[in-house]
This record gives structure tokens, C-alpha cells and sequence, in this order.
């Protein structure tokens, strides 16, 4: 059975060269170093689908750019997270115009 | 009723409302759910932004909107260049699953200025890739051509700056606008109250899009039936056809028959 791992926040958001801090709950040389929303994490190593659900998210009403290119929802079960992957998770927010 | 066949169409879609409301600035969704309610809005504006991934307490705004109810027009507000602009507008699209944007580039802070350049940009590459693109751009018609030349399904000229509440600023730009495009001419930005909503809506406007006025007023969902009823009113004036406007008097009672 696989363990969903949520990855440990490190402080500095917006800071992608911040290194991940190592997740004692993980096996050696089982991380997987990703930035997402500009926060280095260490995490299991998860598909997408994986790491949406991991963190509480609903896979339907996000969408996700995986190093720049949308990653259409279809794909969520079969991509793989790799180590150095940049990850952009977006929802919809209220907002009318300008700064929401 | 008169209104009953008079739907706004935009990109081949009919909506029986004129009035298009924001989602922002509320003090919680129970406002904002029973504004658009009685808005009678039809497309609402959400933005689009990061997920919190430390904090996943907060309620999502998809929790309160009902999809089969209203068409979400997702915004790229907050963008000052055409390339975030294009970006916002592609997760937008895998977000929400429409092609419907609104289509917005900022050129300053102060402003919140359209920077037409960008929008341009913008509108050519999105419209290239099958969005239909619903531009905010500054009342300007040369630029509303170019927009609509280019594909545009509507084009949005501001009133007056974005949450200014200074109402329609130049409306003889807005009638220039409206007898130089086709496609739907729907004022974004600056209304503060209802008569300028009316106003807007009596030009001749296909519709009025609106956050502010509506989430910022002392009681929002007062104002959001006020703002309902005044896109109405106006757009049924509009219909009506007013009388021209006169320099004298003319009675309008009979002059026959008066006692001497």
C-alpha cells in the first residue's frame, strides 16, 4: 500500500533555489525534490494524481503546470514527479478586475 | 414582457441577464452567494491563483457556486504582461473547462490602465489557440476595432478606472465605440452606483460587468438587486427609444379647450 508523503514546507516562499528539508519519514534515496507554488519540497515519489490528493486537493478543480506546460487532467494518473520538477497548482478565486 | 426575447449573445451563447458580476472583495461567501443570487447575473468573474498548499482549511469558492447555474468567466487580473496573461489563461482553461476569458493586462498599479500593446498580444495568440476572448481594454474604438478585426467575441471598455465608482467618465467614446464594432460592446469597470449602470446600459451597451459596486457597497446584496434593476431599466429605455433632447418646453396637455 502506498503511503501518501506530504511534502515539509520550507520557509521562503517564492524562493525555488531554497534546498527541500529532508522528510525523516522517508526512506533513503526515496525523495523526490520538487518546487511547487515556489516552495521547495521533499516528498514520497507520487504521480501528480498522488500528490493532488496528498494535499488535500481536489484534482477536478485545479489545474496544473508541470516545468511551464499545463498538464491536461488526463495525465494527473500517469506523470510521475521527478526530482527538480516545477510544479504550478491553480484554483479559482473570487475576483472581479485587477488585484482579487 | 418585453425582456423576455432580448438575450445578450456572446461567441453564439444566449444569456437572458446583461449584468456580469465579480466574485472578489466580500466578507464571506454567504454575501457573495446571495448578491449574485439576486443580481440576476448569469457570468460571473473568478481570478485564477495558487493553491495554499500549507493551509488546506480554507473553503474553495468552487464550494459555492453553482456550475450548472452560471457560466464562470475566469480573469487574468493581476497580469502586466501578455505572456502571464496567456499563461493565466491556459490553466484557466484546464481549471474550468471553458473557453470563456476575460481577457485583462494591466499597464500600472495607480490605474490598473489597460496596456493596450499587451492586450493586443495577448488576444491574437489566445484567440489563435480557440478562446473566446472577452477583452477589458480602455474606451478607446480604435483599439475596440482592432480587437473585434482580430476575433474578439466582445469587447469591454472601462467607464472609468477599475473600483473607482466614477461612472461612465466619456460616454460619447462608449456611442463611438458602440456604432464602430458589431460584436458586444459590455462596459468593465468604474460603475459605482445604479444610475450608472443605467446610463451605461442606455448608450446602448450590450451589458455592464461589475465587482466593486456591488461587493463594496454599505449592503451588498441591496445593491446587487439595484444594479439588476437598473442594467433592466436601462436596456429597456434603451429599447423604448427616448425622446430627443430639447433646449424648450413642449406641453403635455392639450392647449384646446382651456378656460379662458
Amino acid at each position: 500500500m502506498l503511503v501518501y508523503g506530504r511534502g515539509i514546507p520550507v520557509p521562503g516562499f517564492f524562493a525555488p533555489t531554497t534546498p527541500a528539508a529532508t522528510n525523516p519519514t522517508l526512506k533513503d534515496g526515496a525523495a523526490v525534490n520538487i518546487t511547487t507554488n515556489g516552495e521547495a519540497v521533499s516528498i514520497d515519489p507520487l504521480t501528480i494524481q498522488e500528490y493532488l490528493v496528498s494535499l488535500g486537493i481536489d484534482p477536478r478543480r485545479v489545474a496544473v503546470e508541470l516545468n511551464l506546460e499545463i498538464l491536461p487532467k488526463a495525465q494527473y494518473e500517469t506523470t510521475q514527479l521527478k526530482d527538480g520538477d516545477t510544479l504550478e497548482i491553480v484554483h479559482f478565486v473570487g475576483g472581479g478586475a485587477a488585484r482579487a | 414582457m418585453p425582456e423576455s426575447n432580448d438575450k445578450l449573445v456572446i461567441a453564439g451563447r444566449e444569456f437572458d441577464s446583461r449584468l456580469m458580476v465579480g466574485t472578489g472583495k466580500y466578507a464571506d461567501f454567504q454575501q457573495m452567494v446571495r448578491a449574485i443570487e439576486v443580481s440576476g447575473a448569469q457570468i460571473i468573474t473568478v481570478a485564477v491563483r495558487r493553491v495554499n498548499i500549507s493551509d488546506r482549511t480554507k473553503e474553495s469558492l468552487l464550494d459555492h457556486i453553482d456550475l450548472k447555474k452560471y457560466t464562470l468567466l475566469p480573469n487574468t487580473a493581476g497580469c502586466y504582461t501578455a505572456d502571464d496573461a496567456i499563461r493565466t489563461c491556459r490553466l484557466a482553461r484546464e481549471a474550468g473547462l471553458s473557453d470563456f476569458v476575460k481577457l485583462e493586462v494591466l499597464g500600472d498599479e495607480k490605474t490598473l490602465y489597460p496596456n493596450n500593446e499587451e492586450l493586443l498580444k495577448a488576444a491574437k495568440v489566445l484567440i489563435a489557440e480557440g478562446f473566446t476572448v472577452l477583452p477589458y481594454t480602455s474606451d478607446d474604438p480604435i483599439i475596440c476595432k482592432r480587437l473585434e478585426d482580430m476575433g474578439c467575441a466582445a469587447v469591454m471598455p472601462l467607464g472609468a478606472p477599475i473600483g473607482s465608482g466614477l461612472g461612465i467618465r466619456n460616454p460619447y467614446n462608449i456611442q463611438i465605440i458602440l456604432e464602430t464594432v458589431k460584436v458586444p460592446v459590455i462596459v468593465d469597470a468604474g460603475v459605482g452606483t445604479a444610475s450608472d449602470a443605467a446610463i451605461a446600459m442606455e448608450l446602448g451597451c450590450d451589458g455592464v460587468l461589475m465587482n466593486t459596486a456591488i461587493a463594496g457597497a454599505q449592503d451588498p446584496v441591496a445593491m446587487a438587486l439595484a444594479m439588476n434593476m437598473a442594467v433592466r431599466a436601462g436596456r429597456l429605455a434603451y429599447k423604448a427609444g427616448r425622446i430627443p433632447r430639447k433646449l424648450y418646453a413642449s406641453a403635455s396637455s392639450p392647449l384646446a379647450g382651456l378656460i379662458s
